[in-house]
């Protein structure tokens, strides 16, 4: 290991272990729970295991409450993965799947929570579907139906997988050059495939590994999340994340104990998500091996249906997703301007600045405090990221095991690691302030900013840089004069990628924060409570918008930088 | 044996003792609170070294009308008194209490992160019990007299628990239930009639999840309820006791209750909403036609933000509501005591009363008895009560006080455990 590696183990790869170690602790404790509840047939273990355990085991519907996290860590992956192969697959060289593809781009930056309410707006028994439906059908009253927060999360999976198509969608997007699937397809369209099916067969196991460790990510996150499960989850029983936070705020000790049991059991079904992926990634990949063996198209007539409803498919997901967002978006905006909005108006019956004006008497120190927790996680990362690609580069030092552990504070929940932190910052009196919170954001913001400048430092032609020290540059003005400027694309892509996914964190600001660093985002989910629909499309909005013009930015620069000159994109 | 009184031990406890002692004495010579205990002689000294210093208020931070209204007591604060009030803002006020306790269980005794925090029931009772408030500090502040404590004991009394001095009241609240006059001509008023209206109007009604506040409180309501219909136990032991080997015998009436109207509440109880404003919503979309709040003046502050139909009435049960006062308090490792006290007795000037309670958005139920506003406040008041939605006075004198607050838990548990892991 080169003293680069070293380091950045020791930066990402330390906190979240201590973290989970600090968080988890408590549930071994000997203390006795003073909750008469337990089960009988347990108590013959009392003594043995400790009383955190036999609480969490006897807790009503807590099998639920796991079983529901672990099918939305992995049907979300899977319906992510599935609609981005389809869409990309029928609509390969297309003009529209580019355009759809940027549009997958804003939607990615628009923060999960805000996503998630716009969801809700639609498809609630009061949402503007129903509205719709009303106003054709007659209808007065709402209907009574459940489907946003029904027991079988079918809401919840499919909240999460309208975020983390588009997340997905990108990261195939920017792997895809590297496979040379022009041409993989091209070999198969001889040997008798439609272009859809020789996409899936030939470029689909080629792409898959390249987008393999941010899948894990998106197990991770879909099976931990806190506040898209708080808004489409089912609540009774919640999803294991949210009773876990809910247990963890609770003033009574003995439920920090049980809090920290449920951590130890958040963090054992993340891993189960993941044994259970990578066990079906070989039973698909070896189904994929004995269908490609088989050769020989199908018959041509069969073929043809089948191409055609695969391509439909992947047509509709995507774009269908995208379009729900974007409507969402418009309902947040309804929303905002709605003085009054009563079932079955579909749209509201007065409007009123009011929840503008009360959100943007109050928004500035929120947005100064997210702003500066961005500028100062991302440039630390930035900086951070530079250092150990260039000192690997001039060591040649093989960086393959490096992502693995990069991806350490992504693949452990956020709720595990980021309560030990706040243990720990507590034990050794770092008090809450703007500088941890951003300290916290760092651990987020780096796999990400790192990950997007490692792309750029492997597609550099290394001869660039030769060529710059034969003509006698030393090694920081090749760093700063060649280096520098030809990276400025995937530098500028990284800096705003980091700070649209700074901008939109809440747990770790809420909880290394204590609530005395508040940003836009912990003032909308502070907001939620009240439920007021104005309210909350506000700051949903507000909370949209400036990840939105990072990423417009992140998209535009490049553009204009690069305006005068060829192949640079 | 021997090594146990060994030079080295001796040489250990001095280096222990010694800083100890010396901060003790630095911290006793110095500071208006070196008395565990203040009194109003020392107001004014208190007042000077509040000066300059900055309070962070965890406060619920759910309503825009209320963190309007702090952010306008945070201005006057700071021209009048010099003092920075921030108010932080909590998703739940539980998350302030879990922090205190981890504060003291990392050694933090004197730079805790809240100076101020609203507070009531469980939350007051914990963290008594654990010794984390500083106090008695309340009835030491010059404006504690003209809430009346004598006349109205609930100013001393949190859920049943003697406050002694260790939070100080700020404003009040009952549970009052509304409907839309236009859907419901003649709303249940009683609890046995809440069951058999719901029965002849089934999806019309439902409640927040317990452990949300507001769904807490309308268990306790129908087991007061409930219990004094029965007969057959001591409606007393609510209020005085904590609930012991007989809570299955009382509550037993509360859960026939539910298990017979669950059927019936909207989404036939699959799922409750998270929150008072999310059953707002319900009743303004039409889902439900009955609804409840623990606000007196909720409906007529919601009608003018346009949230609720004017045809919206509200109204208390036959029997009487639930009713508490919100209290602030000041934990024990707060930098800023001096400036928490002056804060909190400015929240019970008349003016800051009268403010809240004339602020049509807000509309908060003030904790002053009515004659020590001025005659000009005093007319305001009542031409307010009469407003469309407004409920009268002597309909909110039916007042219920609240149960024993180890209640409050036990309910939550209760319930969570029948209802919380689903079906």
């Amino acid at each position: 290991m080169s003293w680069s590696t070293r380091l950045l183990f020791l930066v990402l790869g330390a906190p979240p272990l201590v973290g989970s170690v600090l968080a988890l602790a408590p549930a071994f404790s000997q203390y006795n729970l003073s909750d008469g509840s337990l089960n009988d047939s347990l108590n013959y273990f009392a003594g043995q295991i400790p009383p955190a355990f036999i609480a969490l085991v006897s807790t009503p519907g807590i099998a639920t409450s796991a079983m529901t996290s672990l099918l939305a860590g992995l049907l979300t992956p899977a319906l992510s993965l599935v609609s981005v192969f389809l869409f990309l697959a029928a609509s390969q060289e297309g003009r529209t799947g580019k355009m759809i593809a940027q549009l997958a781009a804003p939607v990615l930056a628009i923060p999960h929570a805000a996503a998630a309410f716009a969801l809700a707006l639609l498809l609630a028994p009061t949402g503007i579907a129903s509205r719709i439906i009303a106003s054709v059908a007659g209808w007065e009253l709402p209907p009574d139906f459940l489907f946003i927060n029904h027991p079988n999360s079918v809401a919840l999976i499919l909240g999460l997988a309208l975020k983390e198509a588009p997340f997905v969608l990108l990261v195939a997007l920017a792997a895809l050059p590297s496979t040379d699937a022009p041409r993989r397809v091209a070999l198969a369209r001889t040997l008798g495939y439609r272009p859809t099916t020789a996409w899936l067969l030939t470029v689909a196991p080629a792409l898959y590994p390249l987008i393999r460790l941010p899948l894990f990510a998106v197990i991770v996150f879909a099976s931990s999340t806190v506040d898209v499960a708080l808004i489409l989850g089912p609540s009774l029983p919640p999803t294991l994340s949210v009773r876990l936070v809910e247990w963890f705020v609770a003033p009574e000790i003995e439920q920090r104990q049980l809090a920290s049991a449920a951590a130890l059991l958040q963090l054992f079904i993340s891993l189960f998500a993941l044994s259970i992926w990578l066990i079906f990634e070989r039973l698909t990949a070896r189904a994929y091996a004995s269908i490609a063996a088989r050769g020989a198209p199908r018959a041509a007539s069969t073929d043809l249906r089948f191409e055609a409803v695969l391509t439909a498919i992947g047509n509709t997901l995507i774009p269908t997703s995208l379009v729900l967002v974007l409507m969402g978006i418009m309902a947040l905006f309804l929303a905002s301007v709605g003085a009054q909005w009563r079932y079955p108006a579909i749209l509201p019956t007065a409007w009123s600045l009011q929840h503008w004006s009360t959100a943007l008497s109050t928004w500035q120190t929120p947005l100064f405090n997210a702003i500066a927790i961005a500028l100062l996680s991302v440039t630390a990362a930035i900086v951070l990221s530079l250092i150990t690609l260039e000192a690997q580069t001039r060591s040649r030092a093989n960086t393959t095991r490096l992502s693995t552990f990069l991806y350490l504070p992504l693949l452990i929940p956020q709720v595990v690691f980021v309560s030990g932190i706040a243990v720990f910052a507590e034990r050794t009196r770092l008090s809450p302030s703007l500088l941890l919170v951003a300290g916290g954001h760092f651990f987020f913001v780096m796999p990400y900013v790192y990950l997007t400048l490692q792309s750029g430092y492997a597609r550099l032609d290394s001869r660039w840089l030769l060529l710059a020290k034969t003509l006698g540059a030393s090694s920081a003005v090749c760093f700063l004069r060649v280096r520098i400027p030809l990276i400025s694309t995937q530098l500028i892509t990284a800096a705003m990628l980091g700070l649209t996914i700074s901008l939109s964190l809440y747990l770790p600001t809420q909880i290394l924060g204590a609530g005395r660093v508040p940003t836009i985002t912990t003032e909308a989910i502070a907001l939620v409570s009240s439920g007021s629909r104005g309210t909350i499309g506000t700051w949903a909005l507000l909370q949209s918008a400036l990840p939105t013009l990072c990423f417009m930015l992140a998209l535009l620069a490049p553009r204009l930088i690069w305006s005068n000159r060829k192949g640079m994109l | 044996m021997g090594n146990f009184f060994s030079r080295a031990f001796f040489e250990k406890i001095r280096l222990i003792a010694l800083p100890a002692g010396a901060w003790l004495l630095a911290s006793f010579s110095t500071s208006a609170l070196c008395q565990s205990s203040v009194n109003a002689d020392n107001w004014p000294q208190i007042s000077a070294e509040a000066r300059g210093q900055r309070v962070y208020f965890h406060a619920w931070g759910g309503d825009t009308a209320l963190n309007a209204h702090l952010s306008w007591v945070a201005a006057e604060a700071l021209s009048r008194f010099g003092i920075e009030l921030i108010h932080v803002k909590l998703a739940d006020t539980s998350s302030a209490v879990s922090r205190l306790i981890a504060e003291r269980d990392a050694g933090n005794t004197e730079r805790g992160s809240a100076d101020l925090i609203w507070l009531n029931g469980e939350n007051f009772s914990a963290l008594k019990r654990a010794n984390l408030l500083f106090g008695p500090w309340a009835e030491a502040q010059p404006n504690f007299h003209l809430v009346d404590a004598d006349r109205f004991p609930e100013m001393r009394q949190d859920f049943g628990v003697k406050t002694e001095g260790y939070e100080s009241p700020w404003t009040r609240s009952q549970l009052i239930f509304y409907y839309d006059s236009e859907r419901l001509i003649e709303p249940p008023r009683t609890a046995q009639a809440l069951r058999k209206w719901l029965k002849e109007n089934p999806g019309e009604f439902t409640y927040p999840r317990p452990p949300a506040f507001l769904g807490t409180t309308l268990l306790k309501q129908l087991l007061i309820e409930l219990t004094a219909e029965a007969k057959t136990t001591d409606i007393e032991t609510l209020f005085t006791n904590p609930p012991n080997d007989s809570f299955d015998a009382v509550t037993a009436p509360l859960w026939t209750f539910l298990d017979e109207i669950h059927p019936y509440l909207l989404r036939g109880a699959r799922h409750f909403p998270q929150s008072g404003a999310q059953l707002r919503s319900a009743l303004n979309d039409r889902e439900i036609s009955l609804a409840f709040a623990f606000s007196p003046n909720e409906v007529v502050s919601s009608i003018s933000r346009g949230e609720l139909a004017p045809s919206t009435r509200s109204y208390v049960f036959e029997s009487g509501t639930l009713s508490n006062v919100s209290f602030v308090a000041i934990p024990n490792n707060a930098p800023s005591k001096q400036g928490a006290m002056i804060v909190s007795n400015f929240l019970l000037s008349p003016e800051v009363q009268f403010k809240a309670a004339t602020n049509t958005k807000l509309a908060s139920e003030p904790v002053l008895s009515f004659e020590n506003f001025a005659p000009q406040q005093q007319a305001v008041l009542l031409e307010n009560a009469r407003a469309p939605g407004a409920i009268s006075p002597t309909e909110l004198a039916r007042k219920i006080q609240e149960p024993h607050p180890s209640w409050t838990n036990e309910l939550e548990r209760e319930w969570l455990r029948r209802y919380g892991g689903g079906r």
